[in-house]
């Protein structure tokens, strides 16, 4: 969306002074807004003289400002805010009889970028300041501005975008958001951009950008495009997010920030860490390739764990900005660090590939017992760095260019002490006992970084023809030195002599052995494990673009014209080693467990564990891929209340990859390509000045994941199924349809409500499959005919003076049809449709969020509670056995106050009510819930919780200061 | 009854005597089986594709993995020794033939170790190490036929997938043998297997007839004997299986669409199994395993000091295991899982309350059988509730099964540690408790048949599938069953 992006210059000032109103004539008032966006800009300071009297008002969280019980008169009148451009004075007559409206529309400290297209807007907008930039977009655009990430309680974007309409979240184990799902598409239909210019994933095996590696403090604002126009790559069908950083402002700026915080789990808890300098950063494999490795070359340091009061966070971070050379150089710079300790409890129950057998077809399967199941406790330091330099020079006044590079790094320092319990058949105080105690340890350290170059310029050759092009080299970076894992396990039995036979409550023919107490066997050393991963993504990519402007019929039309390519090379690496244990001399038993230092391991009686995996690990491998795209479109304005816009996009894909899979296998290296033309039209049709009515056809595709090709059996200790890739996998194509109705009754108050329908052909979700001679499942993704997702979308704003009220609620149908297995006694599997929603679409989003604004003691405060309704976190082979995610509702708190002109201190809250994340299986959980041989963590005898996470609250404290 | 079976003998004595023309005791030789070209042993065999014959009598030396491909078949002649180095694998996309005879048999064995005898740990005895690989087999395998044949310490590592990952295979793991086929078949006789790291066998298709083998040092600190999985039937009956790390023989239907789990094990002896599985597995190991809704008849086995009974247990979905116990089908090869007639000797009390096994491991479904030996339905009483926990230890000594050569009471938990054969003879002694008392009833217990397209055959099928035999264990007091 290159002609869109905010690079904007000139001061745009719309003055409108709205009419006649019988009443007394001693106020002045008005709304001031962006120019572009419209949004309004709280706390502005306006400022009003007529050389005798001078008064200031700030602007009010609905937007407007007041200036009551002014005298007749001439007065001057000036609105300045910070990041925007002061206005120009302007001449406001009071008289008796006539309040007066002033609405100014201001525009930001941008660069001389957007020139051309500033212009184009201007032209439109002529009769009310009060649009907003979702109200002129020519699809369908949420915003969220610096201020209102300012002001909300987040500190990195994914959070941030959780309050935008349709849009829900993924969590990782930090408790942090980090990816999106947007009205029911999961975060493989969505993209992420930085000034308009597509991102590499650190990801290993996807390319979905992780967003919590992206500080707020660096981002002007936020937009969410849910519609597609020509001009914008294809394969978001779901949405793009598009981040705009920090721009140049028109004088010197300096501001920042510093803070601490604290999670309430380690008021609770210890944190446990290590110490991240001594983990080896290269594996012995890559060391020496094809030597074996020796027991020395696993150092026993990084696995050694201390456990303390966490300390507390801290960020800090700076913008500078200024310009030079008769403002024709605009130079900015804004880094920002952020250290924080964060972690969770997670408690999983493991879920296996054999179910309990069903009578007949009509009865569905259940998982009724498990083996085994995971307490976990995560400690993670995190260390976030960004920054960002962005230059722009205007040649003059119809040619700009502008350079802007940014490095942003998220390392990970993570320990995670795991308890396994494998369960057995005898009862203890009511739950099932364990057979056994697995202590793991495994500290992680995950080194992830982008950075991205991009060059751009924007030229108008003629009134009527314009261009614009972007040249942008991306790259981006994962490294995990050494996941190190030790193991101790202890064997825990019933006491047989206290003990007592009960009949079991829930089998009347079973015994269930009752044990007053449990016996604990020795602590032995178990096999380590060390794994060393590094993967990265570069590209290469080039956008051009034509605008023509003209009149067909005496009506305003544009032509564009354009294209864009992207190089995309992608490596990734991965050695693991299992070490194995040793034994206590002339016994078969395993090592006494000490101390971790003191544990001992050998390769002798398994010489070829010495060796990595790399030589044929399937998560080695290169990726090509190149994208060769063009389009056209056309806008032509019908008349005043009707525009439409359409064209097609084409766009070629070369993908290949060479992995390093046995020769001997199908799929070692393949070439993929396909060609896509891609239709669009979206069609606005103004009802009244304040109401609209928008619809938009496009056609989008879904290329799948880089590791999701390559047909090896991939085991990873995240995930209990073995992951197998699928090289005949057919990109997706998506319809998208969207209807809205929009209506703005006040300055700020708006109302939207709105539909879409979406057809996926060929969709790609994750199954769990037998292979061909059945027995074990794979995780493989597959095309599973087509599916729908449809919904409604409504969004309203209400202010009343100092308090505003916001609500947007999703409402999101997906369905998709899977034959699904039923494990009949005595018949083996035979197979059964299942029609549910589309895995992590959630039929029920909604934010509600309460503002307040007091001008007289400088103080904001937020409430914000996010919804998220139940979803499919997981497809089960199985009919009716899917894994679901529990609805989430999160509260939010955000304050803030001013000290004087420099100074606000800040305080933030997230996840006051500590949240659970919580997995659930629909199926009877009588036998778990109830009886002597109970699960932890159920709930109910109507589902079985097989998750159960908990991340605390959140607390933040802080300074800005802006100069 | 005694006096009817005097007469008989005197009527038959009688009979033979009168029965002057005796068929003279002549063994003809039969021409030996050759299969396309001879395969040289002129040079050591590399990695590569092969087919054809390797000659009998002949050693030859493999320094990579040999592979069979689909429509080929590789036949080993009887005698041939063959040295596997590098961790070398059969990979069988086509058919195995390895044809040896009592008097000659075959040898593949990795020539850097060499077999120990007595007390076996696993830190220091070469069994457990995985030196040559294992004999993989995919699913365009249609048949493999090993007879008379020694597999020598097996089960190094696989360095990366022999074929695409269909069943239960993974670069890393350490079979001996493995087959996948649902319509092939797989069979081994009269042959030996020593050592292994892991589980000696996966077999997660196909007919298997897994008959009068002898099995030692089987898993290293876990692993199961016989282990079959996925829609795999067939028979393992009169094998001797000493010293495994878990379990002896195995079944296990891990929902596939190709049919359940169905073996029949009868007349096996298990020796000292159960005992190397240190992990908290070991609470699940011993002798016989029966479990995710498979099916097994399971009769006249000799259970010598196993850390478990036969025990029917649930697997993961444990609570709905007791469907599987009680249903019948007509359809199934084996309609319903049924056991009997199997005598237990246990040296200590530990292994005496697990005779039938508790569900202190695991939810279990074992019904106490009133024809096993001890009489275990007499033993727990009527009361018996499955899973109940019971102190067996006057049971400790009982039944001493009299075996020809092995010290019953075993002293020195020797069980833990005595895991092959060496000079011991498990034959029972004329006059054994064990001897006479198990069921040749065909309508409870008899081999699952061959499939139409596999038939009693010298090379290309099983070459006896042995009926049943009164004596419990796979030794008969008449010379049948095992022959080793």
């Amino acid at each position: 969306m290159i002609s869109r992006l905010p690079f904007r210059r000139f001061l745009l000032l719309m003055l409108l002074v709205l009419g006649a109103s019988p009443l007394f004539a001693q106020t002045i008032r008005g709304n001031v807004t962006d120019a572009k966006t419209g949004e309004q800009l709280i706390g502005a300071t306006v400022h009003l003289s007529n050389g005798k009297t001078e008064l200031n008002t700030t602007v009010r969280l609905d937007g407007s400002y007041q200036f009551k019980n002014v005298s007749a008169g001439s007065y001057k009148l000036q609105v300045r805010y910070i990041g925007y451009k002061t206005s120009n004075e302007y001449t406001v007559d009071v008289t008796d009889s006539k309040p007066a409206v002033l609405n100014i529309a201001l525009v930001d400290n941008s660069t001389a970028l957007t020139e051309v297209s500033v212009t184009e807007h201007a032209s439109r907008e002529t009769d009310n300041s009060a649009r907003l930039f979702e109200k002129n977009a020519l699809n369908t655009v949420n915003v969220v501005s610096a201020n209102s990430i300012a002001l909300s309680p987040d500190v990195i974007v994914a959070n941030v975008l959780s309050r935008v309409s349709g849009i829900s979240i993924d969590r990782s184990n930090t408790g942090d958001a980090q990816h999106v799902i947007i009205r029911g598409m999961d975060k493989q239909y969505n993209t992420t951009l930085i000034n308009g210019v597509k991102i590499p994933s650190p990801d290993d095996k996807n390319r979905y950008v992780p967003l919590d590696i992206f500080p707020a403090d660096l981002v002007e604002k936020i937009e969410v495009s849910k519609t597609l126009t020509p001009d914008m790559e294809g394969d978001a069908s779901g949405g793009v997010v598009n981040l705009v950083m920090k721009t140049a402002p028109d004088h010197l700026r300096i501001d920042g920030n510093f803070g601490t915080g604290y999670s309430q789990l380690f008021f609770n808890r210890n944190f446990l860490s290590f110490d991240g300098s001594t983990v080896a950063s290269k594996a012995p494999g890559e060391i020496n390739p094809g030597a074996p490795a020796s027991i020395s070359q696993f150092p026993y340091q990084n696995l050694v764990t201390k456990s303390g009061y966490a300390p507390p966070n801290a960020n800090a971070s700076i913008t500078i900005g200024n310009r030079y050379l008769n403002n024709k150089l605009g130079v900015i710079f804004s880094g920002t660090y952020q250290n924080s300790y964060q972690g969770d409890n997670s408690f999983v129950v493991v879920q296996e590939n054999t179910v309990g057998p069903s009578p007949n077809i009509n009865t569905p399967n259940s998982e009724t017992a498990f083996q085994s199941s995971y307490n976990r406790q995560y400690s993670s330091r995190l260390s976030r760095l960004g920054t960002i330099l962005s230059l722009d020079y205007k040649i003059d006044n119809n040619n700009s260019i502008n350079l802007f590079g940014t490095y942003l790094q998220l390392n990970e320092y993570r320990v995670r002490a795991t308890e396994t319990s494998t369960y057995s058949g005898y009862s203890y105080q009511g739950y099932v006992a364990t057979n056994g105690i697995d202590d793991l340890t495994e500290t992680r350290t995950n080194l992830q970084s982008i950075y991205n170059i991009t060059l751009k310029g924007k030229h108008k050759i003629t009134n009527k023809f314009s261009l614009d092009w972007i040249v942008a080299s991306s790259q981006a970076n994962q490294k995990q030195p050494d996941i190190a894992q030790f193991k101790t396990t202890h064997q825990t039995s019933p006491d047989l002599a206290n003990g007592k036979n009960v009949a079991d409550p829930n089998n009347p023919q079973n015994s269930v052995f009752v044990t007053p107490d449990i016996i604990n066997g020795p602590t032995t050393v178990g096999n380590e494990s060390r794994v060393w991963t590094h993967n990265s993504d570069k590209d290469f990519s080039g956008y051009l673009n034509l605008h023509y402007n003209t009149k067909i019929f005496d009506r305003e039309t544009k032509f564009s014209v354009g294209g864009m390519f992207r190089h995309k090379t992608r490596d990734n690496f991965v050695d693991q080693y299992t070490l194995p244990n040793t034994l206590i001399a002339n016994t078969n038993n395993a090592e006494l467990y000490t101390t971790i230092p003191a544990a001992t391991f050998t390769f002798a009686q398994n010489p070829s564990n010495a060796y990595g995996t790399s030589s044929y690990d399937p998560g080695v491998y290169t990726f090509l891929e190149n994208i060769q795209a063009g389009y056209g479109m056309i806008q032509y304005f019908i008349d005043d209340h009707f525009d439409v816009l359409f064209g097609v996009r084409m766009e070629n894909t070369n993908q290949s990859y060479y992995s390093n899979l046995p020769s001997n296998l199908v799929g070692k290296s393949a070439t993929i390509n396909y060609m896509d033309f891609l239709p669009s039209v979206n069609v606005k049709y103004g009802l009244t000045d304040n109401q609209a009515i928008r619809a938009s056809y496009f056609q989008s595709i879904l290329r799948p994941a880089f590791a999701d090709f390559i047909p090896y059996p991939q085991v990873s200790s995240d995930d209990p199924n073995t992951f197998i890739g699928n090289p005949y996998l057919q990109h997706t194509t998506i319809d998208n349809y969207d209807l809205r109705y929009e209506f703005f009754p006040g300055a700020f108050d708006e109302f939207m409500v709105g539909g879409f329908y979406k057809y996926l052909i060929n969709p790609i979700e994750r199954v769990l499959q037998p292979g061909a001679s059945g027995a074990t499942l794979f995780l493989e993704p597959e095309n599973l005919g087509n599916a729908h997702n449809y919904g409604a979308e409504f969004v309203a704003k209400k202010f009343f003076g100092n308090i505003g009220f916001s609500v947007n609620y999703t409402y999101t149908q997906s369905q998709i049809t899977t034959a699904k297995s039923i494990d009949v006694i005595n018949q083996g599997v035979s197979t059964r449709p299942q029609t549910r929603p589309l895995q992590g679409q959630a039929a029920n989003i909604g934010n509600v969020a309460l503002l307040y604004k007091n001008q007289k003691y400088g103080i904001d405060a937020q409430i914000a509670l996010a919804y998220t309704g139940e979803r499919i976190a997981s497809v089960s082979r199985y009919y009716g056995l899917d894994t679901w995610e529990k609805p989430e509702t999160f509260l939010d708190m955000s304050a803030q106050k001013s000290l004087g002109k420099h100074f606000v201190v800040f305080a933030k809250a997230n996840n006051l009510l500590n949240t659970p994340y919580e997995l659930f299986i629909k199926q009877n959980n009588s036998s778990n819930y109830q009886g002597l041989l109970k699960y932890a963590h159920q709930e109910s005898p109507n589902y079985t919780t097989v998750e159960y996470d908990q991340y605390y609250a959140r607390y933040n404290l802080g300074l800005r200061f802006k100069f | 009854m005694k006096k009817l079976q005097i007469i008989a003998l005197c009527l038959s004595l009688f009979a033979l005597a009168s029965c002057s023309k005796k068929a003279d005791n002549a063994v003809v030789s039969v021409p030996l089986l050759q299969v396309g070209k001879s395969i040289s042993n002129s040079a050591p065999l590399t990695a590569g594709a092969y087919k054809g014959t390797m000659l009998a009598g002949q050693t030859y030396t493999v320094n990579g993995d040999i592979t069979i491909n689909a429509g080929d078949t590789l036949l080993i002649q009887k005698g041939v020794t063959i040295n596997m180095n590098n961790g070398a694998n059969f990979i069988v996309n086509g058919i195995l033939l390895s044809i040896g005879t009592s008097d000659a048999p075959i040898t593949i064995t990795d020539p850097s170790k060499t077999k120990t005898t007595g007390a076996s740990l696993v830190a220091s005895d070469p069994a457990y190490v995985g030196g040559w690989g294992g004999i993989y087999c995919s699913n365009t395998s249609n048949l493999v036929v090993i007879k008379w044949t020694h597999l020598n310490f097996g089960g190094h590592a696989l360095a990366a997938l022999p074929f695409p990952a269909t069943a239960g295979l993974a670069a890393g793991n350490q079979y001996l043998l493995y087959y996948e086929n649902p319509n092939g078949a797989f069979i081994l006789e009269d042959s030996w297997l020593y050592g292994s790291p892991d589980d000696a066998t996966r077999f997660y298709g196909g007919y298997i007839d897994i008959m009068r083998n002898t099995m030692e040092k089987c898993g290293s600190t876990g692993g199961d004997g016989f282990n079959a999985k996925g829609s795999s039937y067939g028979n393992m009956a009169y094998n001797l299986i000493i010293g495994g790390a878990t379990n002896g023989t195995k079944t296990a239907s891990d929902g596939t669409t190709a049919g359940e789990c169905q073996f029949t094990m009868y007349n096996n002896t298990y020796v000292n199994d159960g005992f190397r599985n240190t992990g908290v597995y070991g609470a699940r190991s011993g002798s016989v395993e029966i479990e995710n809704n498979s099916r097994a008849l399971i009769y006249n086995n000799l259970i010598v000091d196993c850390d478990f009974g036969v025990r029917i247990a649930g697997g993961p979905a444990g609570a709905k295991v007791y469907l599987a116990d009680t249903t019948s089908s007509t359809t199934q090869v084996i309609p319903k899982t049924a056991y009997g007639y199997n005598f237990y000797y246990v040296d200590n009390a530990a292994m005496a309350g697990q005779i039938v096994p508790t569900s202190v491991a695991q939810p279990v479904v074992t019904h106490p059988q009133s024809t096993d030996i001890p009489n275990m339905a007499a033993f727990l009483g009527s009361s018996y509730t499955f899973g109940l926990v019971y102190d067996g230890s006057s049971l400790v000594g009982k039944n001493n099964p009299m075996f020809v050569n092995y010290p019953l009471p075993a002293q020195n938990s020797l069980w833990l540690t005595q895991a092959s054969v060496d000079s011991y003879n498990f034959h029972l002694q004329s006059g054994s408790p064990a001897a006479g008392k198990g069921t040749t009833n065909s309508a409870l217990i008899k081999p699952i048949a061959l499939p139409s397209n596999l038939k009693i055959d010298a090379n290309f099928g099983p070459s006896e599938l042995t009926l049943p035999g009164a004596d419990m264990g796979c030794y008969q007091l008449s010379g049948t069953g095992n022959h080793h």
